[in-house]
């Protein structure tokens, strides 16, 4: 349960940084993708990855545990 | 019906239907214990907490300030789907801990954490009011972002009718009453209502784009009207959308009406059930009001910045024109609009009452009398936020990134301090002191930038390396009930 909840925060945080377009020159002309220039819409996809793993990470996140027995 | 006659009466069954709520709300209350007033009792469901989440962490400045950023920026404000997804991650640090010691120490606000976790003496209790500080001040700005909008949003609605400044103050008088009869029941119940709205809103309004140019044609026409606007970032921009997703992903955590609410869950299974679908939520929120923004770029040329936040409006009158269904169509988004930027409103009082009742003025938050005190702080805040918001001179995404800029450097003490067992009140309130300095002489000095960072991510940056290394130095306080 644990690892699985690692494993999509992990992958989180690297869709977050995939999801940054480093690799488009902004002084191109972008192409047209599903109706977004090309960079905005891999973005996009990027950021759609990080919903469905936070939905995996939540689902796995024990939220009833043992709150310690003190500060 | 003329535009504003049909929006005045939208807004009027509008404003019936949530007096009615409140009424109901009251009537449900068990006690008049904080617990009941400011987490109702406890108990709120999937639904109810699903859409009152939704509908305090999107308000005004999304359906408002966000459109006029998209405007601003183009494509690129394409991050804002982003860093709201980084608050859901965010609370992927705090909430797993949280969550429980909540449940068995009956916290009703984020100070009641802050005393069982640095001690109840001492620099424990100074850095519960200092942290106290930092969200009313933060929470103020919040709440004079709400006003302004919802001041913009009725003059559009009643196309005029209701004049700014008497929709700013009859609306924030709506606000209090429902919010001090009904609590957090009324404001929850109120905000599942204004969430539904904002939804339907958003639907219609992306049908409304989509039926227009299309999707490709609007890249095409925004690109001939602005080059810039459909251009991948810049080295600067991608910057700062790094430091965007740093600041919303740690700042925004620091919400107290959003912390709140996950001390008023029913059960762990529903928090953890809303969390999932919120994560899901930008992508029918954020990334359409961008889109709005941008189908707003051919349409009107060269706004200013504050104009700017006005174009959500200025596309929804455009729309009413194109025929009667349009126009009710328009006047339902209007609402939505207006839903939003009000259940954020009400929960921001709300907490706000409670934070500065039982953190700043230190009453006991298990006292009934504690909720009385909580309601008469809201009105003294609600008449000073009143004050500023009559005279607006700052945009919407200004007011909500100052806000965060303060709000973030309470994120360490939270954040660190629940996982880490050596950090030390004292080390927390250092860096807080730090990071605060910072912020404010970047204020003074109107740097907003640095290296491309905001001036709030820099700043908790050194707030968290200064409370770490206290926190490793200083001299361990066992009688406070500190851990070596």
């Amino acid at each position: 349960m644990k690892l699985i909840r690692r494993g999509a925060l992990i992958g989180i945080g690297l869709l977050f940084i995939m999801a940054i377009p480093w690799f488009w020159d902004p002084n191109e002309k972008p192409e047209i993708i599903f109706g977004l220039p090309d960079w905005a819409a891999w973005s996009l996809l990027c950021f759609i990855g990080v919903a469905v793993l936070n939905a995996i990470a939540w689902t796995f996140t024990d939220l009833d545990g043992d709150a310690g027995d003190g500060p | 019906m003329s535009f504003g006659l049909l929006g005045t009466v939208c807004l009027l069954v509008y404003l019936v239907l949530l007096v009615g709520l409140a009424e109901y709300a009251r009537r449900s209350r068990k006690d008049s214990t904080p617990s009941d007033h400011f987490l109702a009792g406890r108990e709120l469901g999937f639904f109810v907490l699903l859409l009152t989440l939704y509908a305090t962490t999107y308000s005004g400045n999304s359906l408002l300030g966000y459109p006029g950023e998209g405007y601003r920026r183009g494509y690129a404000w394409i991050i804002s789907t982003g860093m709201m997804m980084s608050l859901m991650v965010g609370y992927q640090i705090l909430i797993p801990k949280l969550r429980p010691l909540s449940v068995r120490e009956n916290f009703v606000t984020p100070g009641d954490w802050v005393l069982y976790r640095y001690g109840k003496e001492g620099a424990g209790l100074v850095l519960r009011s200092v942290l106290a500080l930092l969200m009313v001040v933060a929470l103020g700005n919040y709440l004079l972002a709400q006003l302004q909008a919802m001041g913009h949003v009725t003059g559009q609605v009643t196309n005029g009718l209701v004049p700014y400044s008497a929709a700013v103050i009859g609306l924030a008088g709506f606000i209090l009453i429902y919010e001090t009869v009904g609590g957090m029941r009324a404001v929850a119940w109120t905000d599942a209502v204004q969430g539904v709205l904002m939804l339907l809103g958003l639907g219609l309004m992306l049908y409304w784009i989509s039926q227009g140019e299309g999707f490709s044609e609007l890249v095409r026409k925004v690109g001939d009207v602005r080059p810039s606007a459909i251009a991948a970032p810049s080295d600067m921009q991608r910057i700062n959308w790094i430091s965007t997703i740093l600041l919303v992903g740690i700042g925004a955590v620091m919400y107290p009406q959003a912390i709140q609410r996950i001390f008023a869950a029913r059960s762990s299974a529903s928090l953890r059930r809303a969390l999932v679908w919120m994560g899901f939520l930008p992508l029918t929120t954020t990334f359409v009001v961008m889109l709005l923004g941008i189908a707003a770029i051919p349409r009107f040329s060269d706004l200013g910045t504050l104009e700017a936040d006005r174009v959500m409006p200025m596309l929804l009158a455009q729309w009413a024109a194109t025929g009667v269904v349009w126009q009710l169509f328009a006047v339902l988004v209007f609402v939505a609009a207006l839903a939003a930027i009000m259940s954020t409103a009400d929960s921001v009082l709300l907490s706000l009452g409670s934070i500065i009742a039982g953190d700043v003025l230190g009453r006991n938050t298990a006292d009934p009398k504690t909720t009385k005190t909580g309601k008469r702080a809201a009105m003294v805040v609600m008449l000073i936020a009143l004050g500023f918001a009559l005279f607006p001179t700052l945009s919407l995404w200004r007011l909500t990134e100052l806000k965060l800029e303060i709000l973030v450097q309470a994120a360490p003490a939270f954040m660190v301090g629940i996982h880490w067992k050596k950090f030390k009140a004292k080390g927390a309130l250092i860096g807080i002191g730090v990071g605060v300095f910072i912020a404010l002489v970047a204020l003074v000095l109107d740097v907003r930038r640095i290296w491309g960072l905001h001036v709030g991510v820099v700043a908790v940056a050194f707030n968290f390396a200064f409370a770490v290394f206290f926190s490793c130095i200083l001299p361990t306080d066992r009688s406070r009930g500190e851990t070596p």
